[in-house]
């Protein structure tokens, strides 16, 4: 069993523009729909020239990452991000180029594909030097970057910056791999609380049960069709300030569940 | 002027770590299948890199393939999962008895108590390539044998070792480049004292791929010679597939098992694709896995290097062993035998690293003639046969992503 403290929440999602302007959508969602857009990434955070360089999927992950850390120091953060699908936009520009005669790929593409991509952008932004991890778990990226990102807070007793995010994929993948989106989430976890947790989770492996659902259809819809978005029965008890049990089923025989006991 | 050069570092918060153990471990790279075999052509010197063959590559680069995987197909049950990345992954499966190891720590502990964590950079996305020259010429569509979630995602592998292996613990892919499989250990060892798992089966599997080789060759990176690494005629790196596994675990099971006692994680915070000119990240690594074991520099015996070959990477691995370890301490990098297997060399290191202390036996930089004369730590170019105890480990990636890992023998 592990606990670890929420103590700060950045979010970017359709219709929801960061975690203070989405809360009340949240706790409400009679304001959400569907079919609103997901504002725009803009990667402020980075200076000029990697902004310049950076891609969409990149600034989406480090936007969220800033709003959940506003007013903390950056550098000393361990950080966790993890995304099913990575850098779809700039995969696909390779794959494209390399199906050509005489391919010729671009070198900054090319160390834009990375999966640690977003993470490599956010330690250049804010000049860490510390450990930074990008996971993978296909649909299960949010619950498995949970459980490594709450571990690496308690086993070395040290702040963890976790960024969760995915970008629909280029028209010939997203044939077969219909995302959502774009949503990210992130969570500034810390091992002890502090007057400003906003909330506790208790996460435990226990035998398999049935992933944890919303009531909203145009939220559940999102939860499903967008890996970041399994995060949304969380947050929507944060919103509400309502304690709550959640379960993830990350493997066929056992699951992750999460207690979640609000604070603030 | 370089060799007096002093960084200033802080490693403040780090916490000791209770030593893993690897009970079990299985390799296979363009020098052999299975621990034995790999260990045979380290012994002799071989090395397996050769012209580049693979199709439609680049020409006049080197590579290390692994022989025959075109005719080992998965097995029926998984047939889905068919890539050549999870080809390998099978084939390293199959090798050093590792699938029996596997079952009795599945027995011992109960399936759901053992995790798997993974690494791989390329997933499967050979076979994506070759979709992508298959789409429709109209519609742009793919081909219905495209497999997404199976070959393509990076999460594809992990799922394959978890259904081919039936473990039912936690289980996700670490992607960080370069460094990708020797931060499993690190995380692994994490899980391991979290009380989160029992047993954890690390992996790291990558396989040649065209967007690394066309990738890699964008960036002037690659040798058009097999690579040499730290000589001063370094001219790039010579790209290899590989794979390796290894089951960690909190007590021994024999009295020849070897620990893994530190280890270090940082970022270089400077770009994406050249590493810190001064080592910044790679003296911070391999730093904090000292610190985190409470081991002095002097009491290791070798650092098993990144040592990659290209001109920039080798020059700051050598600033940086050198500002950690002094002129002494003997290190070399085993590439110039096997390639850069990208995202499995942080495994293939750390499971030679356990060969060197099992065999007390220092490989050389093969390939190397003549070292660099601005370095300054002790690079090998001659094996060593000498009493070995404590080994470093180093893995250092794009993004900036940097690992050191430390093992050790029962006494030491």
């Amino acid at each position: 069993m592990t606990t670890v403290f929420i103590q700060g929440i950045g979010l970017k999602g359709p219709g929801l523009n960061g975690w203070s302007e989405s809360q009340q959508i949240l706790a409400n969602p009679c304001l959400f729909s569907i079919e609103n857009v997901t504002p725009k990434p803009h990667g402020n955070i980075l200076p000029p020239t990697e902004r310049r360089r950076s891609t969409l999927v990149t600034r989406l992950a480090v936007d969220v990452a800033e709003e959940s850390v506003s007013g903390e120091k950056h550098n000393n953060l361990a950080t966790v991000f993890a995304s099913s699908g990575g850098e779809v936009e700039v995969i696909h520009k390779l794959f494209v180029e390399l199906s050509s005669q005489e391919p010729r790929l671009s070198p900054t593409q090319f160390h834009n594909s990375v999966h640690n991509t977003a993470a490599g952008y956010w330690s250049i932004a804010t000049g860490s030097l510390e450990s930074s991890s990008s996971l993978c778990a296909f649909d299960d990226s949010f619950s498995v970057g949970l459980f490594e990102a709450s571990i690496l807070a308690t086993e070395e007793n040290r702040p963890v910056l976790l960024v969760v995010y995915d970008y629909p994929p280029a028209p010939p993948i997203f044939a077969v791999r219909p995302l959502l989106g774009p949503f990210a989430i992130s969570f500034l976890i810390y091992p002890a609380k502090t007057p400003a947790s906003l909330a506790k989770i208790r996460l435990t492996r226990i035998l398999g049960r049935a992933d944890s659902s919303l009531e909203h259809e145009g939220l559940e819809r999102l939860r499903t069709r967008n890996p970041a978005a399994r995060s949304l029965p969380i947050i929507q008890n944060i919103a509400r300030k309502k304690d709550g049990d959640f379960f993830f089923s990350d493997s066929r025989r056992s699951c992750l569940h999460i207690f979640l006991e609000c604070l603030n | 002027m370089r060799s007096d050069h002093r960084v200033s570092i802080e490693t403040s918060i780090t916490r000791p770590m209770s030593r893993v153990w690897i009970t079990h471990g299985t390799l296979v790279n363009a020098l052999g299948a299975g621990l034995d075999s790999i260990e045979e052509a380290l012994l002799l010197g071989k090395t397996a890199l050769r012209p580049c063959d693979f199709p439609n590559a680049p020409a006049d680069i080197w590579i290390g393939r692994v022989e025959a995987l075109e005719n080992r197909p998965v097995v029926d049950q998984l047939k889905c999962f068919d890539s050549r990345n999870n080809r390998l992954a099978q084939y390293a499966l199959e090798q050093d008895d590792f699938i029996y190891s596997v079952r009795y720590v599945c027995n011992q502990y109960g399936s759901e108590r053992v995790g798997i964590i993974f690494g791989t950079t390329t997933s499967g996305i050979l076979e994506s390539e070759e979709c992508y020259r298959d789409r429709d010429p109209e519609t742009g569509a793919l081909p219905s044998n495209f497999q997404y979630q199976t070959k393509h995602n990076n999460f594809a592998g992990a799922e394959f070792i978890r259904q081919f292996l039936d473990i039912n613990g936690p289980c996700m892919v670490i992607s960080t480049a370069c460094s990708s499989s020797a931060k499993v250990f690190a995380s692994a060892a994490r899980w391991l004292s979290s009380g989160a798992c029992d047993a954890v089966v690390v992996g790291g599997v990558d396989s040649l791929c065209l967007t690394t080789l066309y990738g890699f060759l964008s960036l002037g990176l690659m040798s058009t010679s097999p690579c040499r690494p730290f000589d001063l005629s370094r001219s790039g790196i010579s790209i290899g597939e590989g794979a390796g596994f290894a089951i960690l675990e909190k007590r021994p099971k024999s009295v020849d098992d070897v620990a893994l006692i530190g280890y270090g994680e940082s970022s270089d915070a400077y770009h994406m694709s050249t590493p810190h000119p001064e080592g910044l990240g790679a003296i911070r690594a391999m730093s904090i896995a000292l610190e985190r074991s409470g081991s002095s520099p002097e009491s290791v015996d070798y650092v098993l290097l990144h040592g990659t070959g290209t001109e920039a990477n080798d020059r700051t691995e050598d600033l940086a062993v050198t500002h950690v370890f002094g002129k002494k301490t003997p290190c070399s990098s085993v590439k110039g035998s096997m390639g850069h297997t990208l995202g499995a060399a942080g495994i293939t290191n750390a499971l030679l690293a356990t060969l060197c202390i099992k065999k007390n036996y220092l490989p050389p930089c093969i390939q190397t003639t003549e070292v660099d004369p601005c370095f300054t730590s002790n690079i090998l170019i001659n094996p060593m046969h000498t009493k070995v105890s404590k080994v470093m480990s180093n893995a250092f990636g794009f993004g900036g992503s940097n690992t050191s890992l430390l093992f050790s023998k029962a006494e030491a």
